[in-house]
């Protein structure tokens, strides 16, 4: 029966925007999936027999290496951090997240510099008369620089389990007779350990994604492989086929991480944190273990750049540093913007929708960008360009924000979603009763009330856009440089100071959103 | 064993939350903590068990000065007001948490099992058991250290009203029978006073009473240890003379020399109902509540405008009668 003048409301226009956007959305990722099936070259052979195993060997080196180094940096400290009273400690909860802000390429050229001839490092050991090769452009070094920059995200998942993991849990170890020590490889840590591993996948994802350090340090990985196949050969079957084999491995980190969160297993407790924090005997200790990661992960390469950027100033051709931000501006702004209003159109529409368990994996399809590397999105998207176009040669600045959007999508995506969560279904259900329409809600309602995490979507969004290198090499138009690929290119020719300017700007860039990761963390 | 809490006193930030308390319980005996929220029980009992350290004064074990000692070196039993179960181990994992891997022997956990209850559970995990299995979990994994001190913060807080009486009931059987020496923490004093050897009760970091729950009950010294246990029956009162106390419901022979303005407090079973005018208080019924197996009457007077409030069993009087109640003036504690 239809009642007179009384509309069972199908949102059919919100639905058809986000299917849309869905599909434009995952098209580069399904190209790559879809087109490993048909893969037409004779290059495949060679590269199995001959480069494969490399790849493969070299990035699990570098996988394995980051992973193990940034658990230990990341857990202890945020363990000392949450359980013990120490001299700065309140600092610490903050500035172990800086490193965050450098990217892993750009510490990978401070550290160079670090330790170059001319590093002061090198300088040092020939005034006392010794003279040491110090080589960091190898495995080790490379897992160094990454891990000195990406353990925060270990720190900070960490961090926030061991928060709202109940505090009586650690007294009632410690009554009934157990060490500190104990108390946590018993029960904090395998109870912390989803959390833990959510903050590792980042960090590999990190390194699958990176281009910059190891082809600077020249190792080549499956990202080095994907960039020479595309940029060098053009033969987009191989970089497909490569892509395909770092999207299998991903999938399947995240398939652990899956299950890892279904088998989480939660206490009843309410978290108390304000447990007592108690006073080691060796304090100081602890204030060395982590004031390290940020002394090298932060102090000395901001400190080599600045040096560099005190020789290099008079060199800078200033207008052209500000035709380098100003690209990036752009890039990020336009990025940004584009993330955010398709993601309230997203988020938006499944708000309006019923929920079941398909609605509920489908919002969560926009997310897999994020977990793919950038190399291999952008491969995506020339396989796209290509079926647009067949006789393009080069993309525009339109492929390269597509691009960004992409890969960057679940950023903006997440934070909108976990927004829209907060607001009572009963507002929507108010402003229909006083007769307005879902347009009209969303404009007066919902974006007025989101503002503030619609602005932090921005700033995230733009940030990681500023960073990114691997995408934006593939993607940009001829001649079209931004802060990042500046940077990068100048390290490659032998002129890393003249690289300073332009890393130092995208640092303090980021430094922002770092600060307000730190407070989300801290209204939790 | 013997264990001494001399003259501890704590502060945290511009609140003093312990002042200069001082406890002492022998080998054996069970020991209660009671007190309004806030008053400082849970911060003296973190103290004993070395979970916070105190400002000053010191804790004795034996005569030995344990201040200082690490909580994991006291081998107090803990068990907490949540529980705290490891919500990764089972029921079993649990119990033998804290015994290694060495020690363990089929035999002793056989007999933690068997005491606390827990036969045919061993192998489920904290989130499959009703609260009171958890609760017994929580005694079983804390008596597995062979603790010198069981240490029971509000045992009964997270339990739903339902349950509540059966368990304790359950738990309190359970401590009697284990004859370890026993420190329960209780807001409730009906928890409390059940089973204690020793009654402390606590006001605002200080000890207002301390004693057998029995004597604590019968002559609390303040209207705050008398509210502690429950409805007490309150009459305001005047000083007539040396051995009059007049109230808004009729005079009381009292013999005192307090001020003008008194405080008289009652326990209700004490009251006897009568409509015999023998009695000296008098009253009319302005208000009758049925509450299932008993009455709750309203009663009030001309030339008053307090009430008091009386539980009795199901009576035939109703609203408007006059009653005459039978106040045994032994019974009665005067508060200024």
């Amino acid at each position: 029966m239809k009642l007179a003048g009384i509309k069972i409301p199908n949102h059919l226009s919100w639905r058809l925007a986000a299917l849309a956007i869905l599909v434009i959305i995952l098209l580069p990722i399904v190209l790559v999936a879809s087109r490993s099936f048909m893969l037409e070259t004779d290059n495949i052979g060679h590269i199995s027999s001959n480069l494969l195993p490399l790849y493969l060997s070299n990035t699990a080196i570098l996988v394995l290496g980051t992973s193990f180094v940034t658990l230990i940096l990341g857990v202890s400290t945020a363990w000392f951090v949450t359980v013990y009273e120490f001299p700065f400690r309140k600092v610490f909860e903050w500035v172990l997240i800086l490193p965050l802000s450098i990217p892993t390429f750009i510490n990978a050229i401070a550290y160079v510099g670090l330790t170059d001839y001319a590093g002061p490092i090198r300088i040092f050991f020939r005034w006392i008369d010794l003279d040491i090769y110090l080589d960091i452009m190898n495995h080790t070094g490379a897992i160094m620089v990454m891990s000195l920059v990406l353990y925060p995200y270990v720190y900070i998942t960490s961090r926030s389990a061991f928060l709202l993991q109940s505090g009586s849990l650690i007294e009632v170890s410690r009554s009934l007779g157990q060490s500190m020590f104990k108390t946590f490889s018993r029960v904090v840590f395998p109870l912390a350990w989803p959390a833990i591993f959510a903050g590792l996948i980042l960090v590999i994802m990190e390194v699958l994604n990176d281009y910059g350090v190891v082809s600077y340090y020249g190792i080549p990985t499956f990202t080095v492989g994907i960039f020479r196949s595309w940029l060098a050969l053009g033969d987009l079957s191989t970089a497909i086929f490569l892509s395909m084999i770092v999207l299998t491995f991903v999938v399947i980190l995240l398939a652990l991480e899956f299950r890892f969160s279904q088998k989480k297993k939660v206490s009843n407790d309410k978290p108390d944190a304000v447990f007592a924090r108690s006073i080691p005997k060796r304090k100081w200790l602890i204030f060395l273990i982590c004031f390290l990661p940020f002394l090298f992960g932060f102090i000395i390469p901001v400190c080599q750049l600045l040096w560099w950027f005190y020789l290099a100033y008079s060199h800078d051709v200033w207008l052209h540093l500000i035709r380098l931000a100003g690209n990036t501006a752009i890039l990020g702004a336009l990025s940004s913007l584009f993330i955010v209003i398709l993601s309230i159109i997203l988020v938006y529409t499944f708000r309006l929708s019923k929920s079941n368990g398909l609605k509920r994996g489908i919002a969560k399809l926009p997310m897999l960008g994020y977990a793919m590397p950038g190399a291999v999105i952008a491969i995506g998207v020339v396989a796209m360009v290509l079926l647009i176009n067949p006789n393009l040669i080069y993309s525009g600045i339109a492929a390269l924000i597509f691009g960004y959007t992409v890969r960057f999508f679940a950023v903006g995506y997440g934070s909108i979603e976990s927004g829209f969560d907060k607001i009572s279904p009963q507002i929507d259900d108010a402003a229909r009763s006083l007769g307005s329409d879902t347009f009209r809600n969303l404009i007066k309602i919902h974006i007025p009330i989101l503002k503030p995490v619609l602005i932090g979507s921005l700033i995230m969004v733009f940030v990681d856009v500023a960073k990114e290198l691997p995408l934006t090499l593939i993607l940009r138009p001829f001649n079209y440089e931004t802060l990042a690929t500046n940077a990068f290119q100048y390290a490659k020719d032998e002129m890393a100071p003249r690289a300073a300017s332009s890393s130092l700007l995208i640092i303090f860039a980021s430094a922002f959103p770092v600060y307000y990761l730190n407070q989300i963390l801290h209204r939790k | 064993m013997k264990l001494n809490v001399n003259h501890i006193s704590k502060r945290f930030g511009n609140t003093e939350v312990l002042k200069d308390v001082s406890i002492e319980i022998q080998s054996g005996e069970i020991l209660s903590l009671t007190g309004e929220s806030g008053c400082g029980k849970s911060t003296l009992l973190r103290i004993i068990s070395g979970l916070e350290t105190p400002d000053s004064g010191s804790i004795s074990l034996d005569g030995e000065d344990i201040t200082n000692w690490k909580p994991e070196h006291r081998n107090f039993g803990f068990v907490f007001q949540n529980l705290s179960l490891f919500p990764h181990l089972s029921v079993k994992e649990n119990i033998l948490y804290a015994i290694g891997k060495k020690e363990r022997n089929p035999d002793r956990l056989g007999e933690l099992i068997s005491k606390t209850g827990l036969d045919g559970l061993t192998n489920r995990y904290p989130h499959e058991l009703s609260g009171g299995q958890q609760q017994r979990v929580a005694i079983a994994r804390a008596l597995a250290i062979n603790p010198r001190i069981l240490i029971l913060d509000e045992p009964f807080s997270s339990l739903d009203e339902l349950l509540k009486a059966k368990i304790r009931e359950e738990i309190f059987d359970l401590l009697k029978s284990l004859g370890i020496t026993t420190i329960l923490v209780s807001h409730q004093a009906t928890d409390a006073f059940l089973i204690s050897d020793k009654l402390v009760v606590m006001k605002k970091g200080e000890i207002q009473q301390y004693g057998k729950p029995s004597e604590v009950y019968q002559n609390p010294i303040s209207p705050y240890v008398s509210d502690l246990f429950g409805a007490s029956v309150i009459f305001k009162g005047k000083n007539v003379s040396a051995n009059m106390v007049s109230t808004d419901f009729g005079s009381l022979k009292l013999e005192n020399n307090r001020n003008d303005t008194l405080q008289l407090f009652v326990r209700p079973e004490k009251i006897e109902i009568t409509n015999s005018e023998d009695y000296n208080l008098s009253g009319r019924v302005v208000k009758k509540e049925f509450k299932g197996p008993h009455d709750v009457l309203k009663i009030g007077n001309e030339n008053s405008s307090e009430f008091i409030s009386l539980e009795t069993e199901r009576c035939s009087i109703e609203v408007g009668d006059k009653i005459y109640l039978r106040v045994p003036e032994n019974d009665i504690q005067i508060f200024e």
